[in-house]
């Protein structure tokens, strides 16, 4: 206990460390007095000590212990020290082979709500630990963590931009949890007005488009038909999706495939359609690429880069044909052939723009004529 | 204490903030919790790009039991978690020799509470003449 009053953090948490190395009981003044001994270095201590020891521990104990930590989360710096720990729990260098995912499961929503905004979910690591922990066989046991998170995005978008990383909840909710649990989560999501997580959103309920109750399809489609302005870039997503569902397919352009020429798709979507589809399928300009929504390996929008790539009347011309040149290969070769030579001079600047960028030699195109 | 300092010019906040930011570099391991309890109290108010630095901060005060070293009966941070911006110890050693020799109004003028803020920020030159 005199340790444990030590003036310096360090040493308690280092006493604190080798208290709770030892399975005890009726120690409840220790447990009070660390309750309110918000330091990081005890936070991180006693989630150590958790980790390695949660397995021998009665589920008295473990409840203890969480509830320490969860009230010490209150404090923004507990939350930060307590997330770039939790988001590696599925490290075995760090909480062994089978870690106690039921930490994450516990402490992430008390932690989510006071972590400060500066704490980016960026490198990926937090989604990475949630599919490791519905890996693991966790379920329903995440809705505390996934409602906390949607929270967070829903609070974030109203400052910053998200990326990929940030957005990927929807995924998770379809595999974690049931219908009933996620479903005002998911409409929590589809209700915000940010364009690029909207995009995202609707890019990932496309993909589990079979595993979605009637309820969620119907919401999906919904947002789909809703008057706004950046309508013509939700829908793109679904334009350009590896597989669009033909209910969705069929309410937006009136065919269930989109088995057609890149003529005859010019003149089914509007041009500005067209356009955002376009754009949405090669990642660019940016923030396009950041959501990774692009690139879906559609069959129609391959097709349609390699005719405007060789088209030098269409707009999107050196847009497509940059497009090519970020691989460069038959298909570019194929594409620039077909120009006629009055646009080779452009075929030209385009290309001595891409190399100035580094991103291609044309010598060694040329040289392959 | 925070209403009796100024505002700082650069961050728009009163200078307490500055000098607790200053503290967490500390060399005193005491002094960096007392400086991250502070921050971390008073968090709502502050300013963005100090708000950023919670996280950082954090880091910075969770110290192992191993990285303390003794010196003269004072325990300092002998690895300094960011090695760029340390005191080197030639730099505290009259410090250390002062406190040794129990010249207490050094802490005192530095922090009522004897906890060692920022002591070594006081400028050599004073500590030349104890």
């Amino acid at each position: 206990m005199r340790f444990l009053a030590a003036d310096q953090a360090v040493i308690r948490a280092e006493a604190a460390r080798i208290w709770f190395r030892i399975p005890r009981n009726d120690d409840d003044v220790v447990i009070a007095k660390l309750m309110d001994d918000a330091v990081p270095s005890i936070a991180v201590a006693l989630l150590k000590q958790l980790g390695r020891h949660w397995s021998s521990m009665s589920n008295l104990r473990r409840t203890a212990l969480l509830d320490l930590l969860a009230n010490q989360a209150k404090s923004p710096a507990i939350a930060s020290v307590l997330f770039v720990r939790l988001v590696i729990i599925d490290r075995v260098e760090h909480f062994g082979e089978n870690p106690p995912y039921e930490l994450l499961t516990s402490l992430m929503p008390h932690v989510l709500q006071s972590l400060p905004a500066s704490i980016s979910f960026i490198d990926g690591r937090f989604a990475n630990v949630v599919e490791e922990a519905i890996r693991s066989g966790c379920r329903e046991e995440l809705l505390p963590l996934l409602r906390l998170w949607s929270e967070t995005i829903v609070k974030r978008l109203k400052s910053s931009q998200l990326s990929e990383f940030e957005l990927a909840i929807v995924d998770l909710l379809v595999e974690a949890l049931s219908v009933e649990s996620r479903g005002p989560i998911i409409e929590q999501l589809l209700s915000v007005n940010d364009t690029g997580a909207l995009m995202v959103f609707i890019s990932w309920l496309i993909k589990y488009w079979d595993e979605l109750a009637d309820v969620e399809r119907s919401a999906v489609l919904q947002k789909l038909l809703e008057p706004r302005g950046d309508q013509r870039w939700l829908r793109a997503v679904v334009l350009t999706s590896n597989a669009p569902p033909p209910t969705l397919l069929h309410a937006l352009v009136g065919r269930d495939k989109l088995d057609l020429t890149t003529a005859e798709g010019r003149h089914l979507l509007s041009e500005q359609q067209f356009d955002a589809a376009f754009y949405t399928y090669i990642g660019w300009p940016q923030p396009l690429w950041w959501y990774a929504t692009h690139h879906k390996g559609t069959k129609f929008w391959i097709k349609a880069v390699n005719d405007l790539a060789s088209d030098p009347a269409n707009p999107l011309f050196e847009v497509a044909l940059a497009e090519l040149m970020r691989n460069p290969g038959a298909d570019l070769l194929a594409a620039i052939q077909t120009v006629p030579d009055a646009a080779l001079n452009r075929v030209f600047d385009s290309l001595a723009a891409h190399s100035r960028s580094g991103k291609l030699y044309e010598r060694d195109l040329v040289s392959s004529f | 204490m925070r209403s009796l300092l100024p505002l700082s010019d650069e961050t728009g906040a009163s200078e307490a903030f500055d000098v607790a930011s200053a503290g967490l570099r500390s060399i005193f391991p005491a002094t960096r919790d007392e400086s991250l309890a502070f921050v971390t109290n008073f968090a709502d108010e502050l300013p963005p790009e100090l708000s950023r630095q919670i996280p950082h901060w954090a880091e910075r005060a969770i110290i192992r039991l191993e990285d303390i070293d003794v010196s003269h009966g004072i325990g300092f941070i002998h690895k300094a978690l960011s090695w760029f911006d340390a005191e080197p110890l030639s730099a505290l050693r009259p410090y250390l020799d002062a406190l040794e020799m129990e010249r207490r109004w050094i802490s005192i003028w530095c922090c009522p509470n004897d906890c060692s803020l920022h002591c070594e920020t006081i400028p050599l030159k004073w500590a030349s003449k104890l």
